[in-house]
């Protein structure tokens, strides 16, 4: 493929992007090509720079070199306003000084889109109302946000977030705070914005949400863009070279479902407990007979 | 029980506007009414009527428009300055604690009026020349207070109330400087620093009106993007909001708006803290209808501290700085045990 077909249809195109802070090299050449209306996971050990790529993505942090393109638009020459109706990012920790309410803060993600100085019009309330039934917390709509729970905060920014109504998502551990079905209720929902054709990119600490959810991975580590894979493509040896693990690559009969199980640090020579089978031992890295009834169900 | 009342009350719609307004016709009359010589309401309605230049006028025309009338006025337009100063402040640095005085913005003013005043300036170059001076004073400290309490565009409370300490103390040991170089002017900048509306005049509120209202108006205005900045700086970025641009904005807007008051007044005290506080107990902290019911309340507060301080004392006048702080400063105190129980 030749690159200007690559190009054509991107959501986020990143080329050669370096960033230091303070004299320390944080991001180093990275490139990445995301097309349009795709899910896509950044993953990689804690210090790799995942937080420090979505927010130079996002137009926060100026790279020193390089440059990021966002729906064919460079991000770092926009306007606010223009970049924030196109793009926006959500971080796991934004908690409010104040007690406004869940719809007040869902609202405002209209502040791109509104001319007026104070009014709301018709079309930000439906889709404040939208993006607070998409989250499931049109019940929570009257209650401070200062006194919720860390994962309802979080939904209220996600819904803040789809609320602004961008093409391009850009989410930091969405599921950091989330207990399990909130979790699969989240993957859902970063279903449905993708199925409406926006891309979203998102850092998980949970290779295996990601695995099971996102349509590309990029691992990073150390600054560096390390692997670029397709899920089926994941590896052993991607997992031990980007966090230093040994681990086994589980996956159902179906082929459906795969799951990174680490066991020891690489350099060790622990062998892995036994699992329930009593299959065991990095001789075997696959197990292909199915039968893990916990995520078979 | 408590956030669902509140939560409540935002949803009344037109009731806290309606109070507003009740309460500001009230303290108003009040104060035009109350003072050394009581003026029944009725006369002050005939006497509005009448106009200022009314013949064979009788003694209380001639203090309704040459004392009482500037002097309510100007309480009204510099407590609704501090309140709406004090909300922008409050949500600039994302801190219940902030306010023009404890941030020592009002400091700054002070020092810049009282250069004003010892160097002659208000009779040199006018009165006008006083807010200018004053606004100088009051940006200059607003800006120092910023850039020590504000890290990675996150403040922290001791940081914050800090530096206000610190640049209050600094510009109050400047104004004792000058009091000992220019000792003819000691009474009157002594009593000027203690705040005090006994020198109110039509001449004053109109030198003050024109600033208040630009100052008031600009921070009227960025009201969204103050409520975006509630989640952080960053969060705000994301919003679309130009956080650079708005924090200049609201710094210069936020001393204009203090400094066109302490111009004639001297600093006046927690006015700015405890109105955006309770109001915004009341109808919340959306800054679009915080900014102007905290105007209102303001002003209203003021108008009342005012009256309280010329009839406490009678035949003497309390500054009236002396009454807001007496209020003002266990609130200051409560806030304070609050803000560390929840840990900021």
């Amino acid at each position: 493929m030749g690159d200007s077909m690559i190009r054509a249809g991107l959501g986020i195109s990143v080329s050669n992007v370096r960033f230091a802070y303070d004299g320390h090299k944080i991001l180093d050449d990275i490139k990445l090509h995301i097309p349009k209306g795709t899910f896509s996971a950044l993953l990689g050990p804690n210090g790799a720079g995942k937080s420090t790529l979505l927010k130079v993505i996002s137009g926060y942090l100026e790279p020193q070199q390089g440059e990021v393109l966002v729906c064919d638009k460079r991000v770092h020459s926009m306007k606010d306003r223009d970049r924030s109706r196109l793009i926006t990012y959500v971080a796991p920790d934004y908690r409010s000084s104040f007690e406004f309410t869940v719809e007040e803060a869902v609202m405002m993600g209209r502040i791109p889109h509104s001319d007026s100085l104070i009014g709301s019009s018709a079309r930000d309330i439906e889709a404040a109302e939208r993006a607070m039934l998409a989250t499931k917390i049109i019940h929570l709509r009257d209650r401070p946000v200062t006194a919720l729970s860390s994962g309802e905060q979080q939904r209220v920014q996600i819904a803040r977030a789809i609320c602004q109504e961008p093409e391009v998502l850009l989410l930091d551990e969405p599921t950091a705070h989330l207990d399990m079905s909130f979790e699969l209720e989240m993957m859902d929902i970063l279903g449905q914005l993708v199925g409406q054709g926006r891309t979203v990119l998102a850092v998980f600490h949970d290779v295996n949400l990601a695995l099971r959810n996102a349509s590309t991975l990029f691992f990073l580590k150390q600054g560096e863009l390390v692997e670029s894979i397709h899920p089926d493509r994941i590896s052993p040896e991607i997992i031990e070279k980007v966090y230093g693990v040994k681990a086994r690559i589980l996956e159902d009969s179906g082929g459906k479902f795969r799951c990174v199980v680490p066991y020891s640090l690489a350099g060790s020579t622990d062998t892995p407990r036994e699992t329930p089978e009593g299959r065991s031992g990095p001789e075997t890295p696959q197990v292909n007979e199915g039968g893990f009834p916990v995520w078979l169900s | 029980m408590h956030n669902k009342e509140r939560a409540a009350a935002r949803k009344l719609g037109p009731l806290p506007a309606t109070v507003s307004v009740a309460c500001f016709i009230i303290c108003v009359s009040l104060g035009l009414s109350l003072g050394s010589v009581s003026i029944p309401l009725k006369d002050i309605i005939a006497s509005l009527l009448a106009g200022p230049g009314a013949e064979d006028a009788p003694t209380e025309h001639t203090i309704l428009w040459t004392l009482r009338f500037p002097r309510v006025l100007l309480a009204f337009v510099e407590g609704a300055s501090l309140g709406v100063a004090g909300a922008a402040m409050q949500g600039l640095f994302r801190n219940p604690m902030a306010d023009p005085y404890v941030l020592g913005v009002s400091s700054g003013a002070s020092l810049g009026a009282v250069l004003g005043i010892t160097f002659g300036a208000g009779r040199a170059l006018g009165l006008w020349a006083l807010p200018v001076l004053a606004f100088a004073g009051a940006f200059v400290s607003t800006g120092i207070v910023y850039v020590l309490a504000t890290r990675n565009g996150r403040t922290d409370t001791w940081t914050l109330l800090l530096s206000g300490i610190a640049v209050s103390s600094l510009v109050s040991s400047l104004i004792a400087f000058l009091m000992v170089f220019f000792r003819q002017r000691v009474e009157e900048i002594v009593f000027w620093t203690m705040g005090g509306l006994s020198r109110a005049s039509w001449k004053a509120l109109a030198s003050a009106f024109p600033y208040a209202l630009a100052g008031v108006g600009i921070l009227w205005s960025q009201s969204k993007a103050l409520n975006a900045f509630s989640f952080g700086e960053e969060a705000a970025f994301h919003m679309g909001v130009s956080v650079e641009r708005v924090k200049r904005r609201i710094l210069w807007a936020s001393s204009l708006t203090t400094a066109s008051c302490v111009a004639f007044t001297g600093p006046i005290g927690f006015i700015g803290l405890i109105v955006p506080h309770v109001v915004r107990l009341f109808i919340g902290p959306d800054h679009r209808w915080l900014m102007p019911v905290s105007a209102l309340a303001g002003g209203n507060a003021l108008v009342l501290a005012d009256l309280l301080a010329r009839t406490i004392t009678p035949p003497l006048e309390t500054p009236v700085g002396v009454i807001t702080s007496l209020f003002g400063a266990p609130f200051f105190l409560y806030l304070l045990v609050k803000v560390r129980r929840r840990g900021m």
